[in-house]
Protein backbone atom coordinates (compact mmCIF):
# COMPACT_ATOMS: atom_id res chain seq x y z
CA UNK A 1 0.00 0.00 0.00
CA UNK A 2 2.77 2.76 1.07
CA UNK A 3 4.76 2.23 -2.42
CA UNK A 4 1.34 2.04 -4.14
CA UNK A 5 0.58 5.45 -3.01
CA UNK A 6 4.05 7.55 -2.82
CA UNK A 7 4.24 5.97 -6.63
CA UNK A 8 0.84 7.43 -7.57
CA UNK A 9 2.23 10.81 -9.04
CA UNK A 10 4.59 9.06 -10.96
CA UNK A 11 1.87 7.04 -12.67
CA UNK A 12 -0.81 9.54 -13.18
CA UNK A 13 1.89 11.93 -14.83
CA UNK A 14 2.78 9.18 -17.11
CA UNK A 15 -0.51 8.24 -18.01
CA UNK A 16 -1.51 12.06 -18.80
CA UNK A 17 2.20 12.63 -21.06
CA UNK A 18 1.24 9.19 -22.79
CA UNK A 19 -2.90 10.68 -23.38
CA UNK A 20 -1.88 14.66 -24.11
CA UNK A 21 1.22 12.62 -26.65
CA UNK A 22 -1.63 10.92 -28.16
CA UNK A 23 -4.56 13.31 -28.77
CA UNK A 24 -1.67 16.28 -29.23
CA UNK A 25 -1.09 14.22 -32.12
CA UNK A 26 -4.43 14.02 -33.82
CA UNK A 27 -5.10 16.37 -36.78
CA UNK A 28 -7.28 18.69 -35.10
CA UNK A 29 -7.58 20.83 -38.29
CA UNK A 30 -10.37 18.39 -39.27
CA UNK A 31 -13.52 18.44 -37.67
CA UNK A 32 -15.15 15.14 -37.37
CA UNK A 33 -18.30 15.32 -38.50
CA UNK A 34 -21.29 14.16 -36.55
CA UNK A 35 -23.57 13.67 -39.54
CA UNK A 36 -21.44 10.11 -40.39
CA UNK A 37 -24.24 7.38 -41.10
CA UNK A 38 -27.31 9.96 -40.82
CA UNK A 39 -29.52 10.62 -43.78
CA UNK A 40 -28.31 13.20 -46.28
CA UNK A 41 -30.28 16.36 -45.11
CA UNK A 42 -33.59 17.39 -46.81
CA UNK A 43 -33.55 20.59 -49.15
CA UNK A 44 -35.26 22.62 -51.58
CA UNK A 45 -32.40 24.29 -54.19
CA UNK A 46 -32.38 25.44 -57.87
CA UNK A 47 -29.98 23.33 -59.96
CA UNK A 48 -27.10 25.17 -61.22
CA UNK A 49 -28.47 25.53 -64.85
CA UNK A 50 -31.76 26.65 -63.19
CA UNK A 51 -33.50 23.94 -65.24
CA UNK A 52 -35.31 22.60 -62.22
CA UNK A 53 -35.91 22.57 -58.37
CA UNK A 54 -34.08 19.61 -57.12
CA UNK A 55 -34.79 17.85 -53.55
CA UNK A 56 -33.25 14.79 -51.55
CA UNK A 57 -35.16 12.77 -53.99
CA UNK A 58 -33.22 13.92 -57.08
CA UNK A 59 -29.88 11.99 -55.86
CA UNK A 60 -31.12 9.13 -56.73
CA UNK A 61 -27.87 7.07 -58.09
CA UNK A 62 -26.57 5.17 -54.83
CA UNK A 63 -23.57 5.23 -53.94
CA UNK A 64 -22.79 8.67 -54.53
CA UNK A 65 -20.06 11.54 -54.13
CA UNK A 66 -21.23 14.83 -53.54
CA UNK A 67 -18.88 18.03 -54.20
CA UNK A 68 -19.08 21.52 -52.40
CA UNK A 69 -17.38 23.38 -54.92
CA UNK A 70 -17.28 27.31 -56.29
CA UNK A 71 -15.66 29.51 -58.44
CA UNK A 72 -13.91 31.56 -55.84
CA UNK A 73 -12.34 28.22 -54.20
CA UNK A 74 -8.65 27.68 -56.19
CA UNK A 75 -8.26 24.05 -54.54
CA UNK A 76 -11.18 23.19 -56.13
CA UNK A 77 -9.22 23.59 -59.57
CA UNK A 78 -7.00 21.43 -58.03
CA UNK A 79 -9.32 18.21 -57.59
CA UNK A 80 -11.00 19.30 -60.34
CA UNK A 81 -9.04 16.71 -62.56
CA UNK A 82 -9.52 14.29 -60.45
CA UNK A 83 -13.03 14.51 -60.69
CA UNK A 84 -13.10 14.65 -64.43
CA UNK A 85 -11.95 10.91 -63.68
CA UNK A 86 -14.51 9.73 -61.28
CA UNK A 87 -16.83 10.61 -63.95
CA UNK A 88 -16.10 7.85 -65.92
CA UNK A 89 -16.38 5.63 -62.82
CA UNK A 90 -19.42 3.35 -63.28
CA UNK A 91 -19.38 2.14 -59.60
CA UNK A 92 -19.98 6.01 -58.49
CA UNK A 93 -22.33 9.17 -59.29
CA UNK A 94 -20.81 12.47 -58.90
CA UNK A 95 -22.86 15.29 -57.55
CA UNK A 96 -21.77 18.86 -57.09
CA UNK A 97 -23.01 21.70 -54.48
CA UNK A 98 -22.18 25.03 -55.87
CA UNK A 99 -21.60 27.32 -52.85
CA UNK A 100 -22.17 30.87 -52.31
CA UNK A 101 -21.36 31.67 -56.14
CA UNK A 102 -22.32 33.19 -58.91
CA UNK A 103 -24.25 31.77 -61.23
CA UNK A 104 -23.04 33.03 -64.38
CA UNK A 105 -19.65 32.75 -63.47
CA UNK A 106 -20.04 28.89 -62.26
CA UNK A 107 -21.81 27.82 -65.38
CA UNK A 108 -18.47 29.88 -67.40
CA UNK A 109 -15.94 27.95 -65.60
CA UNK A 110 -17.71 24.57 -66.07
CA UNK A 111 -18.10 25.12 -70.01
CA UNK A 112 -14.05 25.80 -69.85
CA UNK A 113 -12.76 23.14 -67.98
CA UNK A 114 -15.18 20.52 -68.10
CA UNK A 115 -18.19 19.59 -65.90
CA UNK A 116 -17.57 16.58 -63.44
CA UNK A 117 -21.31 16.63 -62.17
CA UNK A 118 -24.38 15.03 -63.08
CA UNK A 119 -25.83 18.01 -61.88
CA UNK A 120 -25.06 20.79 -59.37
CA UNK A 121 -27.29 22.07 -56.82
CA UNK A 122 -27.13 25.87 -56.41
CA UNK A 123 -26.73 27.37 -52.79
CA UNK A 124 -25.81 30.91 -53.22
CA UNK A 125 -26.61 31.23 -49.12
CA UNK A 126 -25.21 27.95 -48.02
CA UNK A 127 -28.41 26.61 -46.80
CA UNK A 128 -28.06 23.10 -47.52
CA UNK A 129 -24.40 23.33 -46.79
CA UNK A 130 -24.81 24.31 -43.04
CA UNK A 131 -27.37 21.54 -42.96
CA UNK A 132 -24.21 19.39 -43.96
CA UNK A 133 -21.96 20.97 -41.40
CA UNK A 134 -19.78 22.66 -44.15
CA UNK A 135 -17.35 25.52 -43.37
CA UNK A 136 -15.60 26.02 -46.46
CA UNK A 137 -14.81 24.57 -49.91
CA UNK A 138 -14.19 22.02 -51.10
CA UNK A 139 -15.90 19.16 -49.28
CA UNK A 140 -16.89 15.86 -50.49
CA UNK A 141 -19.18 13.55 -48.76
CA UNK A 142 -19.79 10.12 -49.60
CA UNK A 143 -23.52 8.45 -49.54
CA UNK A 144 -23.27 4.69 -49.23
CA UNK A 145 -25.70 2.07 -50.61
CA UNK A 146 -27.45 2.56 -47.91
CA UNK A 147 -28.53 5.82 -48.32
CA UNK A 148 -26.27 7.24 -45.34
CA UNK A 149 -23.61 9.80 -45.10
CA UNK A 150 -20.25 7.71 -44.83
CA UNK A 151 -17.43 9.96 -45.62
CA UNK A 152 -16.73 13.67 -45.13
CA UNK A 153 -13.39 14.98 -46.46
CA UNK A 154 -12.73 18.54 -46.09
CA UNK A 155 -9.91 19.69 -48.88
CA UNK A 156 -8.82 18.60 -52.09
CA UNK A 157 -9.89 15.52 -52.88
CA UNK A 158 -6.99 13.30 -54.68
CA UNK A 159 -6.13 10.07 -55.67
CA UNK A 160 -4.47 9.00 -52.56
CA UNK A 161 -7.58 10.38 -50.46
CA UNK A 162 -9.57 8.43 -52.56
CA UNK A 163 -7.96 5.45 -52.13
CA UNK A 164 -7.47 5.54 -48.35
CA UNK A 165 -10.91 6.93 -47.51
CA UNK A 166 -13.80 6.44 -49.75
CA UNK A 167 -13.27 3.34 -52.17
CA UNK A 168 -13.99 0.21 -48.96
CA UNK A 169 -17.78 1.84 -49.27
CA UNK A 170 -17.57 1.27 -52.94
CA UNK A 171 -17.59 -2.08 -54.80
CA UNK B 1 -2.35 69.85 -36.03
CA UNK B 2 -5.11 69.82 -38.43
CA UNK B 3 -4.19 67.01 -39.83
CA UNK B 4 -3.66 65.05 -36.52
CA UNK B 5 -7.04 65.55 -35.09
CA UNK B 6 -8.52 64.63 -39.11
CA UNK B 7 -6.93 61.36 -38.73
CA UNK B 8 -7.92 61.29 -34.97
CA UNK B 9 -11.53 61.54 -36.64
CA UNK B 10 -11.12 59.12 -39.32
CA UNK B 11 -9.83 56.67 -36.71
CA UNK B 12 -12.29 57.02 -34.48
CA UNK B 13 -15.48 56.81 -36.98
CA UNK B 14 -13.69 53.96 -38.45
CA UNK B 15 -13.76 52.12 -35.10
CA UNK B 16 -16.92 52.96 -34.51
CA UNK B 17 -18.38 51.40 -37.92
CA UNK B 18 -16.85 48.34 -36.74
CA UNK B 19 -18.49 47.87 -33.50
CA UNK B 20 -21.41 47.90 -34.80
CA UNK B 21 -21.61 44.37 -36.22
CA UNK B 22 -24.74 43.40 -34.59
CA UNK B 23 -26.50 46.54 -35.33
CA UNK B 24 -27.16 45.14 -38.77
CA UNK B 25 -29.75 42.21 -37.20
CA UNK B 26 -33.11 43.35 -36.71
CA UNK B 27 -35.28 42.41 -33.69
CA UNK B 28 -38.30 42.46 -32.14
CA UNK B 29 -37.25 43.17 -28.65
CA UNK B 30 -33.91 43.98 -26.47
CA UNK B 31 -33.78 40.58 -24.76
CA UNK B 32 -33.44 38.82 -28.23
CA UNK B 33 -31.08 41.23 -29.31
CA UNK B 34 -29.08 40.78 -26.06
CA UNK B 35 -29.41 37.11 -26.49
CA UNK B 36 -28.09 37.10 -30.17
CA UNK B 37 -25.03 39.02 -28.93
CA UNK B 38 -24.30 36.06 -25.69
CA UNK B 39 -25.28 33.10 -28.42
CA UNK B 40 -22.93 34.46 -30.72
CA UNK B 41 -20.02 34.79 -27.86
CA UNK B 42 -20.99 31.28 -26.83
CA UNK B 43 -20.25 29.88 -30.36
CA UNK B 44 -17.28 29.11 -31.97
CA UNK B 45 -16.46 29.72 -35.49
CA UNK B 46 -15.59 26.14 -37.44
CA UNK B 47 -13.22 27.44 -39.78
CA UNK B 48 -10.99 29.79 -37.24
CA UNK B 49 -10.46 27.75 -34.27
CA UNK B 50 -10.02 30.11 -31.77
CA UNK B 51 -12.48 32.66 -32.29
CA UNK B 52 -16.41 33.13 -31.42
CA UNK B 53 -18.54 33.99 -34.23
CA UNK B 54 -18.71 37.57 -32.98
CA UNK B 55 -15.09 37.71 -33.39
CA UNK B 56 -15.22 36.79 -36.29
CA UNK B 57 -15.55 38.47 -40.05
CA UNK B 58 -15.21 34.99 -42.06
CA UNK B 59 -17.90 34.06 -44.25
CA UNK B 60 -19.04 30.92 -42.67
CA UNK B 61 -19.27 32.89 -39.41
CA UNK B 62 -21.36 35.78 -40.66
CA UNK B 63 -23.89 32.99 -41.96
CA UNK B 64 -24.14 30.90 -39.19
CA UNK B 65 -24.72 34.59 -37.33
CA UNK B 66 -27.86 35.01 -39.99
CA UNK B 67 -28.69 31.68 -39.07
CA UNK B 68 -28.82 32.18 -35.45
CA UNK B 69 -30.34 35.33 -35.95
CA UNK B 70 -33.05 33.41 -37.86
CA UNK B 71 -33.76 31.10 -35.59
CA UNK B 72 -34.22 33.71 -32.76
CA UNK B 73 -36.81 35.33 -34.76
CA UNK B 74 -38.96 31.93 -34.92
CA UNK B 75 -38.58 31.99 -31.36
CA UNK B 76 -36.26 29.23 -30.82
CA UNK B 77 -34.76 29.08 -27.10
CA UNK B 78 -31.04 29.41 -26.67
CA UNK B 79 -31.10 25.59 -26.16
CA UNK B 80 -33.06 24.57 -29.21
CA UNK B 81 -30.36 26.98 -31.10
CA UNK B 82 -27.36 25.13 -29.74
CA UNK B 83 -28.56 21.83 -30.23
CA UNK B 84 -29.35 22.73 -33.88
CA UNK B 85 -25.43 24.17 -34.53
CA UNK B 86 -24.32 21.05 -32.58
CA UNK B 87 -26.23 18.28 -34.61
CA UNK B 88 -24.26 20.00 -37.75
CA UNK B 89 -21.25 20.98 -36.51
CA UNK B 90 -20.15 18.71 -33.59
CA UNK B 91 -19.93 19.78 -29.69
CA UNK B 92 -17.00 21.80 -31.07
CA UNK B 93 -19.22 24.26 -32.08
CA UNK B 94 -19.81 25.29 -28.86
CA UNK B 95 -17.28 26.36 -26.01
CA UNK B 96 -18.56 25.32 -23.27
CA UNK B 97 -19.02 21.50 -24.25
CA UNK B 98 -21.99 19.46 -23.05
CA UNK B 99 -21.93 16.70 -20.65
CA UNK B 100 -21.58 13.63 -22.32
CA UNK B 101 -19.77 10.47 -22.85
CA UNK B 102 -16.68 11.96 -25.15
CA UNK B 103 -16.81 15.22 -23.10
CA UNK B 104 -16.95 13.36 -19.15
CA UNK B 105 -13.24 13.26 -18.83
CA UNK B 106 -13.35 16.77 -19.53
CA UNK B 107 -15.79 17.81 -16.71
CA UNK B 108 -14.76 15.30 -14.17
CA UNK B 109 -11.27 14.87 -15.31
CA UNK B 110 -10.16 17.95 -12.42
CA UNK B 111 -11.85 16.62 -10.15
CA UNK B 112 -10.37 13.46 -10.09
CA UNK B 113 -7.32 15.06 -10.18
CA UNK B 114 -7.76 17.27 -6.79
CA UNK B 115 -9.23 14.03 -4.93
CA UNK B 116 -6.01 12.53 -5.78
CA UNK B 117 -3.69 15.09 -4.79
CA UNK B 118 -5.67 15.82 -1.55
CA UNK B 119 -5.74 12.08 -0.84
CA UNK B 120 -1.93 11.32 -1.02
CA UNK B 121 -1.00 14.37 0.55
CA UNK B 122 -3.24 13.53 3.72
CA UNK B 123 -1.49 9.83 3.16
CA UNK B 124 2.04 11.27 2.92
CA UNK B 125 1.37 13.50 6.16
CA UNK B 126 -0.32 10.79 8.31
CA UNK B 127 2.53 8.67 7.66
CA UNK B 128 5.09 11.41 8.89
CA UNK B 129 3.11 11.98 11.59
CA UNK B 130 3.22 8.54 12.62
CA UNK B 131 6.98 8.50 12.14
CA UNK B 132 7.51 10.92 14.79
CA UNK B 133 5.53 9.31 16.96
CA UNK B 134 7.30 6.12 16.74
CA UNK B 135 10.66 8.08 17.16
Amino acid sequence: MNNIVTKLPLVVFVILVASLFIFLKNDNQELNSVLIDKQFPDFNLSSLDKSKVLSKNDLEDLPFIINVWATWCITCRVEHPFLMQLKNNPDITVYGINYKDDRREALNLLDRTGNPFKFSIFDPEGRLAIDLGVYGAPETFLIGKDGLIKVRHTGALTPEVWEEKFTKYID
Amino acid sequence: MKKLIFFLLVFISNSLYCEEGSDLYSFNNDIDYERFNSLNKELRCPKCQSSSLDGSNSPISKDLKNQVHKLILEGKTDDEIKSYLIARYGDYIVYEPRFNSTTLVLWVGPFIFLFLVLFIAFYLNMRKSKDVEVK
